[in-house]
């Protein structure tokens, strides 16, 4: 098994966000909800492939990413569809759009598949940058662990809100009860992996260490980390309008 | 503290904005470059920090793109006065707004400094 290691690291890194990396690895590796280990692998390592992508590159060039047909430079362990969505999903984010979703809902993926590859895409790339930010190369993909899929999905997810099912706070079963803080709102991002509760657990984790932790106030003059929250909000902006996302 | 002119309100913007730009475009000499100001002006835990937060939203939005969700319309009010000037009005996701879910037994809820309901 390949841990995710920090000792060579140029600067020293918070024992909680290491432990949260190396806890993200190890869930990469394994059987998922819906995947097995081998396809969670292979789909960080198609998640680290798009980059050099032409067809990708080419898409990012039109006006709309819709109008470009051809093949993905791929890895050729996924099926084509499987790799368009990587593949979108990381080089042009903030043009997806629902008709393209419900073509793949309807041809390729489950909703709940799609989410599945949705939360290893955003835990491979938000520990991959942060570690190029803080000056470390990627760190080598774990070798996938044996063993089937859950396969189950939240009784209570309902369709409405979003392009695909979420489980709404009232809605958790007793298999989902920590899945929410006991707060009168929780927030549409906070809800949108919900569908495959595993995954909304891990994003949330990862989320807790590399910006706020749950609970952590819109106080703009505290400071729960070594950077001010004005600061932390000015580089989440940033990387927003970067990635063309309204949210 | 070390703040230059172009930082405005907030401590070292200029440079976490040099650093983030560079780290999302792939820029390899300026991210090097702006890593190494951020160790020397603001400390090694402030570039951690810096680094988990970009990349902590590199998931963010894609999460947000990638599932369709609305953006609640108490955080579009919020951000009305400086949306425009970072052109983010013209982006895809602008059109998907909604009402903020708030539980159905709560009088009210907070987002921020805004009471929602």
């Amino acid at each position: 098994m390949t841990e995710l290691a920090y000792e060579d690291s140029p600067v020293a890194v918070r024992e909680g966000l290491a432990n949260a990396h190396r806890r993200a690895w190890r869930r990469l590796a394994a059987p998922g909800t819906w995947w097995s280990g081998p396809t969670r692998v292979a789909v960080a390592a198609e998640v680290r492939n798009a980059a050099a992508c032409r067809l990708c590159r080419g898409r990012k060039e039109t006006l709309s990413p819709y109008t470009l047909g051809g093949v993905h430079d791929s890895l050729g362990s996924l099926p084509e569809s499987h790799v368009d969505v990587i593949h979108r999903i990381v080089t042009d984010p903030g043009r997806l759009s629902k008709t393209w979703l419900d073509d793949i809902l309807a041809s390729c993926l489950s909703d709940a598949e799609y989410v599945e590859t949705v939360g290893v895409i955003v835990n491979v790339m938000a520990i991959d940058q942060f570690r190029r930010g803080i000056g470390m190369a990627p760190a080598p993909l774990p070798e996938s662990l044996p063993g089937e899929p859950m396969r189950v999905r939240p009784r209570g997810a309902k369709p409405g809100a979003a392009w695909v099912p979420l489980l709404a706070p009232e809605d958790v079963t007793e298999a989902e009860a920590d899945l929410y803080p006991d707060v009168p709102l929780i927030t549409y991002v906070q809800r949108a992996l919900s569908l495959v509760p595993e995954e909304a657990r891990a994003y949330n984790a990862i989320g807790c260490e590399q910006y706020t932790p749950t609970g952590a106030s819109w106080d703009f003059e505290s400071r729960v980390r070594e950077i001010s929250y004005q600061q932390i909000e000015l580089i989440a902006s940033k990387v927003s309008v970067l990635n063309g996302c309204f949210y | 503290m070390d703040v230059s002119s172009d930082d405005g309100a907030v401590p070292h913007a200029a440079l976490l904005i040099r650093f983030t730009e560079a780290l999302i475009t792939g820029d390899a000499a300026a991210l090097d470059a702006a890593r190494e100001e951020i160790v020397e002006r603001m400390g090694a835990g402030a570039l951690v920090d810096a680094a988990g937060v970009a990349g902590a939203f590199e998931g963010f939005t894609r999460i947000a793109d990638a599932i369709g969700i609305p953006t609640e319309t108490v955080k579009v009010e919020m951000t009305e006065d400086f949306r425009a000037g970072l052109g983010a009005d013209s982006f895809t996701g602008a059109r998907n707004v909604g009402d903020a879910p708030v539980r159905a037994d709560a009088e009210a809820a907070c987002w921020g400094t805004a009471r929602v309901k």
